[in-house]
């Protein structure tokens, strides 16, 4: 019966909200907002990550937007495949760009013991963030669209309105 | 256009330019972790830690200031959940206890009818009070046994203690007994002094909760406590059978025609009491041995008295 909890708490371990939440602005087709918030969420998650390295995060979360932003600037069409696939490509990106770093500063980590804990870090994360991406993505889009079917309704107004 | 405006549509245009430079920003600020030659000190992360450490107790206090009122409300519902339980059970439990003390007080009692030995050498039934009047004229109880059971009108009804009364109607499957305090109610009786020294009598009930005894002859020394027994001479109750004790006599004061006898068997809280199936032709046949053994005594009376007057 404790199983149960331990795994769903390992499995949540591995989602990284303030990646999908970048991942997500970046896809609002606007790179600035993107990359600064990419780099505000990384300078934030570092701060508060006390023994980590300032900096890595914001790194591998800019990157992170870059490539969100830059499929979206190729796909016109927002449907899930293609957040998933902003999700999917911002999650690896994320993930081994932090472990390279860690790597890097020589940082003792169990995700860094071997290949393939390397490999099993990267799926882990992938798949948690894409899990989460959904009911975190349809969470906000009821937050920042919920005035778009107002917004059109009042423009197909303005656009029937007889003219005086 | 200001000159930010400016710098936003280019990088909106090409916003490789601005990767770079964060990158490279990052990268700057990823080497300020460490310091040459001291592989385990990184200033940078000191002086972040300090100036996060503040904001992250005001967060983790908040946060577990949350989880314990949260955790808190849910263990008082809990705990609000746990208490009804325990209450519904208690009252199960208490319901349980009061029917097993009840089943153990009726099993008491009909162990000591059965166990009475002066109910031995009778064949009974027993049987439970399911109705008592309610109209204070008439003293009588309804059992759960009837003419099914072998029960017919007249038999005595009877507790380990004493005379309840006798039978006075009869269904299948219940039975009417008109107690001994009843009005309507009489029987004969006799103080059990000694074997040779009885005062006969005739028992009255007086809807109350003591009955009256009439003697036939005026008694010459009565005690209270003193038993009353059936005498068998009413041809309904056979001889022997215990109704009560001699009460309210004045010791000091002449002894009265009629005294009041309190009732042995507990009338007012009555639950289980036994019939005995004593056909109506047994109590003649005790009535008629006792008649004769009555006659066959004044007869050997009689002849020692001629023998006294010829001497």
């Amino acid at each position: 019966m404790q199983q149960v909890p331990v795994s769903a708490g390992r499995w949540l371990g591995h989602i990284n909200w303030l990646l999908l939440v970048v991942v997500y602005i970046g896809l609002q087709r606007d790179p600035v907002k993107a990359l600064l918030t990419a780099v505000f969420a990384g300078i934030f998650y570092d701060a508060f990550s006390l023994g980590r390295v300032i900096g890595v995060n914001g790194l591998a979360l800019v990157l992170a937007a870059y490539v969100a932003d830059r499929i979206a600037a190729m796909i016109m069409v927002d449907n899930l495949i293609f957040r998933f696939l902003a999700v999917a490509a911002g999650s690896v990106i994320n993930t081994v760009v932090r472990l390279f770093f860690y790597g890097l500063l020589k940082l003792e980590l169990p995700a860094l013991a071997s290949g393939r804990d390397i490999a099993a870090t990267i799926i882990f994360d992938l798949f948690a963030n894409l899990f989460a991406s959904v009911l975190l993505y349809i969470a906000l889009d009821r937050v920042f669209n919920k005035d778009e079917g107002q917004k059109v309704r009042r423009m197909e107004a303005r656009r029937l309105r007889p003219r005086l | 256009m200001s000159l930010t405006d400016k710098a936003k549509d280019r990088a909106k245009k090409n916003p490789r330019l601005l990767l770079v430079v964060l990158v490279i920003l990052h990268l700057i600020l990823i080497s300020l972790n460490r310091v040459p030659g001291q592989p385990n000190v990184r200033y940078l992360q000191i002086v972040m830690m300090a100036g996060a450490t503040p904001l992250q107790w005001v967060a983790s206090h908040g946060v577990s200031s949350i989880k314990s009122v949260w955790t808190g409300y849910f263990d008082l519902r809990g705990a609000k959940r746990e208490n009804e339980w325990l209450k519904t059970r208690n009252s199960q439990l208490e319901t349980q206890l009061i029917e097993l003390r009840e089943k153990a007080r009726l099993f008491e009692q009909l162990n000591a009818l059965n166990q009475s030995p002066a109910l031995s050498s009778y064949r009974r039934v027993n049987a439970m009070v399911i109705a008592r009047d309610a109209d204070q004229w008439f003293d009588t109880v309804v059992i759960d046994r009837g003419s099914l059971s072998g029960i017919m009108k007249d038999q005595p009804v009877v507790t380990a203690d004493g005379l309840v009364g006798r039978v006075i109607n009869v269904s299948p499957i219940s039975s009417r007994v008109l107690l001994v305090t009843d009005e309507r109610h009489g029987a004969g009786a006799v103080v059990a002094q000694t074997a040779d020294n009885r005062l006969l009598g005739f028992l009255k009930g007086k809807n109350q909760e003591l009955c009256e005894l009439r003697f036939v002859a005026t008694p010459g020394k009565l005690e209270n406590g003193e038993q009353v027994i059936t005498s068998g001479q009413d041809q309904i109750y056979p001889k022997g059978l215990l109704i009560g004790r001699i009460k309210n006599l004045n010791p000091s004061g002449a002894i009265p025609q009629a005294v009041d006898v309190e009732p042995a068997a507990t009338l007012q809280k009555l639950e289980t009491v036994a019939v005995l199936l004593i056909p109506p032709e047994e109590v003649r046949r005790q009535y008629d041995e006792l008649i004769k053994a009555e006659k066959e005594k004044e007869k050997e009376r009689q002849d020692k008295t001629p023998d006294r007057k010829r001497r």
